[in-house]
């Protein structure tokens, strides 16, 4: 038997999915174990060995693939948890990072709060060194400014150090010579310089990655090693990968060295999965939220397909690295209520446990993760009266409603920001409920939004981990070719594409691809001369010729007048990054389809319970369902609830549910 | 706390409201996307010193988010002109265009350009960009002349014109305003890149308008109108009625030194406001006049930033409870044809403070302290790269906001009516687009005006500039008059330039004056920290001390203004003697 494995690993849950050459999905789900999340991680693996009659090594030995979709990363930079960092920057220019621009994402909000800049102001020091514009010295670089520096960092305790200089996308020299004098100085620190991290023009951008590369650094680095280790240690034989933002994988090593470009880890693989279920499902928008423990992600699918940008914000900070359009926001399932000093209701990202779900009997605490964890009632009833109801003279039911509310509400906004803000209508999308918690709220959640349909997958709460059971290896590359068309010099320019590309094979091949299965996309950002922001184009593979430039150009025009209603075809175009994207292509899942049968869902009913609607004036009771013994054709009437091992549906009054061929349930809101 | 509208109260049907009233915003973000990404001149491509507006068909702003605040409300002035002149001579495939300020603009560099957008034969919305090009002519390069007297000195008049008909230039316009610049490919480039992206806008609109149909989009529109009125009602309802007066000064109007002062009184009656210009100083000979629709968006700016929180849709509705009056002839309303260029920086800051300054007395829990005034410079010569003629915008070097109750004012985030929307060009991107290096950009050390919250610093900063003869024009203020403090937070520091200082022929700069330099000359700037709000020595001990360890405060002003006391290396807070220091200050 061989198995494809995929694991992900959020704020509460470290969620499985293993795919057996049958195409059969199986499920798995441990907590997560935030100090080091490779024990929740080994935890599920174990697991599902047990489940196959396997030992641990015997299990690894026959996995074929195995994915890791991490969020070390993104938390690291949504807590404040980064390493303590150091930049070196040119001297006079100490607080690039923090002027941000002046610019400010609201205008008209005095009191937008920005994060305080991951590096504070005693640890950015600037060092004398100068390169202009044409990538000319004009100052040498003064190695004393770096080895004073160092003294102080090694002072204060810093283990991740960034260095990012003006121009230094034009002339690396200074950059790797103040990181040579770090790496003697500073032993064993982190050390990220900008022209590696990302080698183009504007240094508020390339600093910003550059640093955020370096505050995470420290922390993925060992975890990913230590686990690498581990693994093989303990019978992987194939890569063991890691998601990157740009929906892609790499191998554990790349992914230290761009340790930026992991920011959107787990969330990328959710994204990939739901492109991967529009192409399964008749309906192609879809609005998927993933609700984990400590963290609410959305994303919008239009016509199947995810945006992709070349940069983005994470936590408030500036990353300029390819990555799949996802707004998160710092609230999920489990997240601690609490009452603000105005005496507002607030919901925060502390992670806490469902209590509020519990009390009002939308969770089963018998049956919480199929009866494996234990939850305890008692608790959640006191952390709620203490908390919530004391303070505001209520009972704990109406606190726990009341933190209901708020939870649907604040991520109901959130769907909104990928929907209506954009312009999309609510009513033209199915949201797509993954990830545990999200579940029992989508139905209000849907409400509030306009959404006429919930989609929870088979696989809901692994939505993420089955999204990298669907990534190929993806790695980017950019690089300064500045040129025009017409008069573009092709033999330099096909000399570049040559070594861009030998280095993405390599780096391919190294990631244990085949040869065969490695592709490469490449793109061009292109301009008309004198813009100052380009348009990405994809251009042809092979070496390209003056015959290929008309093609190119044309296309170039096209797109401009897509974007922006026109073209200037006789204005000459700059050509100024070539983008190389190298795919190593991994095998898909192939899902298994259930022909329907009857409706009647009588046989997986289970049971039934009181929970609180309040549609219904409060508690009621309601059937519950065992969603592994519903069948594909099955239909029910809200309000229901549906178990299965690892999470929970309730289906909401006024909403239907049906499974469908692939047994996903449908819900739908009665008109 | 301040009451909010439940969503869209009252509205035919919510969802396509909310729906439709996104859907405008979102096409009004992508018009100025299309200008950023197409437009040539830093100006617009790297600092957004443009802003896009869409109107209905009865020429009031329906959704406009992207853009300067000084364009607010003003762009309504403009589509108004054009209706008045052109009636019901107005056609698919026409674009206008205008700039004068005492015919619907706001200054000359402005220059306005509006797309009637029609549907089925009938004129619908108007697409509207208007963007600060970087010379139209005037006394001198840039089009901010200190020496100017009259409108007539500072550029060309562009009363409202057809520039395109059956989508195509009118050649004959285009040729007429290109020679009267100093760089009309530029120009001529830019704004068809806002034709552009008024395009953007008609297509968006077009397919908006496909699936709605047009009764239940006009319906909605209107709804929008009201349910912002509605909104702006309750907030003012919120305020105690009272009169509210308050008063700021312009330094000088660059030709005497005698301040100019601005004041207001906010009368508050139930749901509607009052705001009346009696007393202002009569219009002056320079630059600084502020015609009364510049006036109007600067009391606009006021509300919106205070009085109402910010997710309140910015459309003609919201302004209807506000109602303003000021004196014919005097600097918020002077009569044609006094000079203006300064007047959307200089003015229309000052014109803020005294707004908010009088907020401050109903609002106190919301009014921030004084931000930052303009400081820099326009530099204009020739690129000896590029053989070309250049203008340069002092678009680094930002001041700092005002301390806020509950929160210090950012650093280097601009002048106060700018509000943060002027985006700093990238160092490197600068450096490739203007012949000059840059020596430093970083934050002033105790720039920063103190206060139980702190006002933001400004920066410093100095370029040297290479071509061969550079012309230095100054067109700010805030040199004698810092940006003002709140209920015992002290001033920012005011602004200050240089030629080559601490070199030979080191000359410190007025704020308003025109200067011919030479290769190889400095340029330096220390625009104003914002002000500060509360009592300094009321501030957090520990927030003394992160200032103190990152120099953006002196050890010596955490003694004598925060009276908190740093000891060693480790810059440790004694709390005793800080206690008791604070305490004997407060007692003297």
């Amino acid at each position: 038997m061989k198995f494809r494995m995929g694991v992900d690993i959020g704020g509460t849950f470290t969620d499985g999915v293993v795919i057996d050459s049958a195409g059969a999905i199986h499920s798995f789900k441990e907590l997560s174990t935030p100090k080091d999340p490779s024990i929740g991680l080994y935890n599920v693996i174990r697991k599902a060995a047990a489940h196959f009659g396997r030992s641990l090594e015997a299990f690894l030995g026959e996995l074929d693939f195995f994915a890791h979709g991490t969020t070390v990363a993104t938390n690291t930079l949504l807590t404040g948890t980064g390493a303590r960092t150091g930049l070196l920057l040119t001297a006079g220019f100490r607080d690039t990072l923090e002027m941000r621009r002046a610019h400010k994402e609201n205008i008209w909000d005095l009191y937008l709060p920005i994060p305080s800049p991951l590096v504070p102001r005693y640890l950015r020091r600037g060092v004398q060194e100068r390169i202009d514009c044409q990538g000319e010295v004009l100052q040498p670089l003064r190695a004393e400014d770096v080895v004073e520096a160092c003294r102080l960092f090694r002072k204060e305790g810093v283990t991740a150090v960034a260095v990012c200089t003006l121009f230094s996308y034009l002339n690396d020299a200074h950059e790797r010579a103040i990181r040579a004098i770090v790496e003697r100085e500073l032993p064993g620190v982190f050390v990220s310089i900008s022209s590696e991290v990302l080698p183009q023009i504007r240094e508020y951008e390339r600093m910003s990655t550059t640093v955020a590369n370096a505050c995470v650094g420290p922390k993925l680095t060992v975890y990913l090693s230590a686990l690498d280790r581990k693994l093989k240690g303990d019978g992987l034989r194939r890569a063991f990968y890691v998601t990157a933002s740009n929906g892609g994988v790499m191998t554990a090593e790349t992914a230290i060295r761009h340790a930026s470009a992991t920011l959107l880890s787990g969330p990328a693989a959710g994204a990939i999965g739901a492109v991967f279920f529009a192409g399964l499902l008749p309906q192609k928008n879809l609005i998927l939220m993933d609700m984990g423990g400590t963290s609410f992600d959305v994303t919008l699918v239009s016509q199947g397909q995810v945006t992709l940008s070349t940069e983005g914000e994470i936590a408030g900070y500036r990353v300029a690295k390819p990555m799949i359009d996802i707004h998160t926001v710092g609230a999920g399932g489990g997240s601690i209520a609490w009452l603000d000093g105005g005496g507002m209701l607030r919901v925060g990202p502390a992670s806490a446990g469902s209590d509020a779900n519990l009390l009002l009997g939308y969770l089963n605490k018998d049956y919480f993760l199929g009866g494996e964890m234990k939850v305890n009632e008692q608790k959640a009833r006191e952390a709620m009266e203490r908390h919530i109801a004391a303070p505001l003279g209520l009972d704990e039911v109406q606190a726990a409603a009341g933190v209901f509310r708020v939870i649907n509400q604040s991520m109901a906004d959130a769907a909104k920001v990928v929907s209506v803000q954009r312009g999309h209508d609510p009513r033209e999308y199915a949201l797509v409920s993954a990830g545990g918690a999200c579940s029992v709220h989508a139905c209000m959640i849907a409400e509030e939004v306009g959404c006429r349909s919930v989609i929870v997958p088979k696989a809901a709460s692994v939505f993420c981990a089955l999204g990298m059971l669907e990534s190929d290896i993806r790695l980017d590359h950019v690089r300064s070719i500045r040129t025009m068309i017409p008069g573009a010099d092709l033999a330099a320019f096909n000399e570049a594409v040559r070594q861009v590309e030998a280095r993405a094979l390599a780096e391919l091949l190294q990631e244990g691809v085949e040869r065969e299965r490695a592709t490469f996309l490449r793109h061009l950002d292109v301009r008309y001369v004198g813009q100052h922001h380009e348009v990405t184009i994809p251009i042809p593979g092979g070496a390209i010729t003056e015959a290929h430039l008309p093609g190119i150009a044309e296309s170039f025009h096209r797109a401009h007048e897509r974007l922006y209603t026109y073209a200037t075809p006789e204005n000459p175009l700059e050509v100024m990054n070539l983008r190389v994207t190298a795919v190593g292509a991994v095998d898909k899942a192939a899902l298994t389809r259930r022909a329907p049968g009857a409706a009647d869902p009588g046989a997986a009913r289970k049971g039934e319970r009181r929970a609180w609607f309040e549609q219904r004036g409060g508690f009621i009771p309601v059937p519950v369902y065992d969603r592994d013994r519903l069948a594909p054709g099955n239909r029910l009437e809200g309000p229901a609830i549906v178990e299965e091992r690892i999470t929970t549906v309730v289906a909401h009054p006024g909403w239907s549910l049906r499974v469908d061929e692939y047994e996903n349930l449908v819900m739908e809101r009665a008109e | 706390v301040k009451g909010k509208a439940s969503e869209f109260e009252g509205a035919h049907d919510p969802i396509t409201l909310s729906v439709i009233y996104n859907r405008l915003l979102t096409i009004n973000a992508e018009m100025g996307i299309a200008m950023i990404n197409t437009s040539i001149s830093p100006i617009f491509a790297e600092v957004h010193d443009f802003s896009c507006a869409i109107c209905d068909w009865d020429n009031r702003i329906v959704a406009q988010i992207d853009g300067v605040p000084s364009h607010t409300a003003s762009a309504m002035e403009a589509v108004k002109a054009v209706s008045r002149e052109f009636r019901d001579d107005i056609h698919p495939g026409d674009v206008f265009v205008l700039n004068d300020p005492y015919l619907g603009g706001t200054h000359l560099p402005d220059v306005t350009i509006m797309k009637p957008i029609f549907y089925e034969g009938q004129l619908q919305f108007i697409g509207i960009n208007r963007a600060h090009h970087g010379d139209v002519g005037g006394l001198e390069p840039g089009s901010y002349a200190p020496g100017a007297r009259e409108l007539f000195h500072e550029g060309i008049r562009i009363p409202p014109l057809r520039i395109y008909r059956g989508e195509r230039p009118i050649q004959d316009v285009v040729n007429m305003i290109r020679i009267n610049t100093r760089m009309p490919d530029a120009l001529w480039v830019d704004m068809k890149a806002q034709v552009a992206s008024c395009r953007v806008a008609e297509k968006r609109i077009l397919e908006l308008i496909g699936k709605y149909g047009v009764r239940k989009t006009r319906q909605t529109i209107e709804d929008i109108h009201r349910y912002a009125e509605r909104r702006m009602r309750l907030e003012i309802g919120l305020l105690s009625d009272g009169v509210y007066a308050g008063e700021s000064f312009l330094d000088s109007d660059g030709f005497s030194d005698a301040p100019i002062r601005i004041k207001v009184a906010i009368t508050v009656k139930g749901e509607e406001a009052w705001v009346d210009f009696a007393g202002s100083d009569p219009q002056v000979t320079g630059f600084v006049n502020s015609p009364l629709a510049n006036t109007a968006t600067c009391v606009y700016v006021a509300f919106l930033t205070t009085v109402t929180t910010p997710d309140i849709p910015h459309n003609e509705g919201v302004y209807r409870p506000i109602h303003i009056s000021a004196p014919e002839g005097s600097v918020v309303n002077p009569r044609f044809p006094a000079p203006v260029a300064s007047c959307t920086l200089d003015t229309a800051c000052a014109i803020l403070e005294a707004c908010w300054q009088a907020l401050a007395k109903v609002l106190p829990e919301r009014v921030p302290a004084g931000w930052n005034r303009w400081n820099g410079p326009t530099i204009t010569g020739v690129d000896p790269r590029k053989g070309s003629f250049y203008v340069m915008f002092g678009f680094n070097g930002f001041g700092g906001a005002g301390g806020m109750p509950g929160m210090d004012g950012r650093h280097y985030i601009g002048d106060g009516i700018d509000l943060g929307g002027l985006i700093a060009p990238n160092i490197e991107t600068n450096e490739s687009d203007y012949p000059h290096v840059t020596e430093f950009n970083e934050f002033t050390t105790d720039s920063c005006g103190a206060g139980k919250f702190r006002g933001g610093c400004g920066a410093k900063y100095r370029i040297r500039l290479y071509d061969s003869s550079p012309t230095l024009v100054m067109f700010g203020d805030g040199k004698v008059h810092p940006p003002y403090g709140l209920f015992g937070g002290q001033p920012g520091s005011c602004n200050l330039a240089f030629v080559n200082q601490g070199r030979e022929g080191e000359r410190e700069l007025k704020s308003k004056e025109a200067v011919q330099l030479k290769a190889g000359d400095t340029y330096s700037s220390y625009p104003s920290g914002g002000g500060g709000w509360g009592d300094p020595l009321e501030r957090d001990p520990e927030a003394v001390r992160r200032d103190a360890r990152d120099q953006i405060i002196s050890l010596e002003s955490a003694l004598d203004l925060y009276g908190v006391v740093l000891e060693g290396e480790e810059l440790a807070v004694n709390e005793q003697q800080t206690a008791a220091l604070r305490q004997s200050r407060r007692g003297g």
